[in-house]
């Protein structure tokens, strides 16, 4: 079953067109990865999805229900949670305070602030937070507030988790460990949209891949399909022998 | 003779808290500087005055109308004229207040022309003594009600559902509407609140004094000192700050004489711009 589905998406800056008429479709339980390269609109798109930016042109629909037009809150409500690339915490609550908010109103039901307090709990229990509850979020490290995104996704019991290059900054063994958790989430029946610039990782998690190119979608696959894509290999190979090169370059004249 | 000083500022200190509060929490949280908040202290006032003049209650006892007006007339004034301006940023909003605050005052005017009015309870002029100083009943029972509100207005914003999602969007509104929050009508709801405190506490500022439409003015240098001393959108904070002016002005009204208050008011606030623009809690504010 589909439970999210793009037809000609585009957004527009002015006259720049950061995704232009873009068709995808995620299929409900699959870990859809989503790559291009900096500027290809991966987290554009996703600020389509959750209502942040209106849509210039096109459609989209949840589990059937069309998003157009639908304020980020509202969406939110309907199951689809995010964890951000920067990370967003409350600065001035404690780490139970920011996942107990969205457990109190990301979800369609009201419910009292004892309930919320008991979810809160679990969820932090479950992302390995339970020690550090009470600490106030400056006092974490960046492993853990990145823990903190995905327990103020959680919370909110998403249909669908759009994860926002997570693991970015985070050691070898942090991204095992994230992984890991990522696969529990998703065998728990949770659809999952990853944008990730670490390879590995989101060649290892994801079913299928997307591939974003100056806002075209350039590709659509099963990982090893990706791999081989020659245009893929173009944009992305091509562009870190570049970067290589400039260093190399940057390194001799440092000299 | 020290004793009446510092109790008449401590006294008066509980109601400027109050007032400072309600302006600082819409500072803080939203980032908006309204400066009508003056002059619906008063249409708080004006309420319990017509009230207790056509209905006959007793001032006191007015209390729930005028917090209950003044949170409707707060959450349309949000809804209907800040929030359509209010991605324009600081300037435009306080040009709004500020246009608002003079359209109050005309509306007051028409209704109750520049008159002084007052109201008068039977318990007015009554006192007690303790130890040599003299507490007059209505200037401990602000005191008390202002420094109740206060703390109930802390724990609104740690304890409940309502609170915790006008704190989140205050630190965070991008964040918070992607958790589900309707930050439009947080917005609504934060602006209401402090018009209905600000609303409850023009009940319990003409128990005291009479009032004009003007009056509200006079209101500000305190909003702005308590709201920064305090540090925005601290409670606590303001709590403190507002203590400390009240005995500012005390004290001050004791050494160079009543007419110095104003002045002794207005080079404090300059002070504190300049040697502590944080606050007491300045890195713990809300927004």
């Amino acid at each position: 079953m589909l439970i999210l589905e793009g037809h000609g998406l585009t957004k527009n800056f002015g006259g720049l067109t950061a995704v232009h008429k873009v068709d995808f479709e995620i299929q409900e339980g699959e870990i859809f990865g989503l790559i291009g390269p900096n500027g290809a609109g991966k987290t554009t798109l996703l600020n389509l999805i959750n209502g942040i930016f209106p849509i210039t042109q096109g459609e989209m629909f949840f589990l059937g229900q069309r998003l157009n037009g639908l304020k980020p809150h509202q969406i939110t409500r309907l199951g689809i949670g995010r964890a951000f690339q920067i990370v967003r915490a409350f600065e001035g609550m404690t780490v139970k305070e920011n996942v107990l908010v969205g457990s109190l109103f990301g979800t369609k039901k009201r419910k009292d602030i004892g309930t919320g307090m008991k979810e809160t709990e679990k969820i932090l229990d479950f992302v390995g937070l339970g020690p550090k509850k009470d600490y106030m979020i400056p006092e974490i490290t960046i492993a853990d507030r990145k823990r903190l995104e995905l327990a103020r996704a959680l919370v909110m019991d998403p249909k669908l988790l759009l994860l926002d290059e997570v693991m970015a900054g985070l050691n070898t063994r942090e991204v095992e460990d994230l992984m890991e958790m990522i696969f529990k989430v998703n065998r728990q029946g949770v659809t999952i949209l990853v944008i990730e610039h670490v390879m590995k990782a989101v060649m290892g998690i994801s079913h299928r891949i997307m591939v974003l190119h100056y806002g075209r979608k350039i590709a659509l696959g099963s990982p090893k399909e990706i791999a081989e894509n020659e245009e893929v290999i173009k944009c992305y190979l091509g562009e870190r022998f570049v970067r290589k090169e400039a260093e190399r370059k940057g390194h001799s004249r440092a000299k | 003779m020290l004793g009446q000083v510092l109790v008449n500022g401590l006294l008066q200190g509980g109601f400027y808290a109050c007032i400072g509060v309600s302006f600082s929490i819409v500072f803080g949280i939203m980032k908006i500087i309204n400066l009508a908040q003056g002059t619906q202290v008063i249409l708080g006032a004006y309420i319990t005055y017509a009230a207790s003049h056509l209905l006959g209650l007793d001032p006191f006892f007015t209390l729930p109308l005028s917090i209950i007006g003044l949170f409707i007339l707060g959450y349309m004034i949000q809804k209907y004229l800040i929030n359509l301006v209010a991605k324009g940023g600081l300037i435009i909003t306080s040009l709004l207040t500020f246009g608002l605050n003079l359209i109050l005052i005309n509306i007051a005017l028409l209704i109750w022309k520049a008159d002084f009015r007052g109201t008068n309870p039977w318990y007015m002029g009554m006192s007690f003594e303790v130890a040599g100083v003299t507490i007059p009943y209505v200037r401990l029972l602000i005191f008390v009600i202002a420094i109740l509100f206060t703390i109930v207005l802390e724990l609104f914003f740690r304890k409940t559902e309502t609170g915790n999602s006008i704190r989140a969007t205050a630190l965070n509104p991008k964040a918070a509407q992607l958790m589900g929050i309707d930050i439009g009508k947080t917005y609504c709801l934060t602006f209401a609140i402090s018009s209905a405190l600000g609303g409850a506490m023009g009940t319990l500022f003409i128990l005291a004094k009479p009032i004009s439409p003007f009056t509200g003015g006079d209101f500000l240098i305190i909003l702005f000192s308590v709201a920064i001393l305090g540090g925005l959108g601290s409670i606590p904070g303001a709590l403190l700050a507002g203590i400390v002016l009240g005995m500012v002005e005390s004290f001050s009204t004791m050494f160079f004489g009543i007419a110095f208050q104003n002045v002794v008011l207005n080079l404090v606030f300059i002070l504190i711009l300049i040697f502590l623009p944080t606050g007491f809690m300045g890195k713990r504010f809300y927004g």
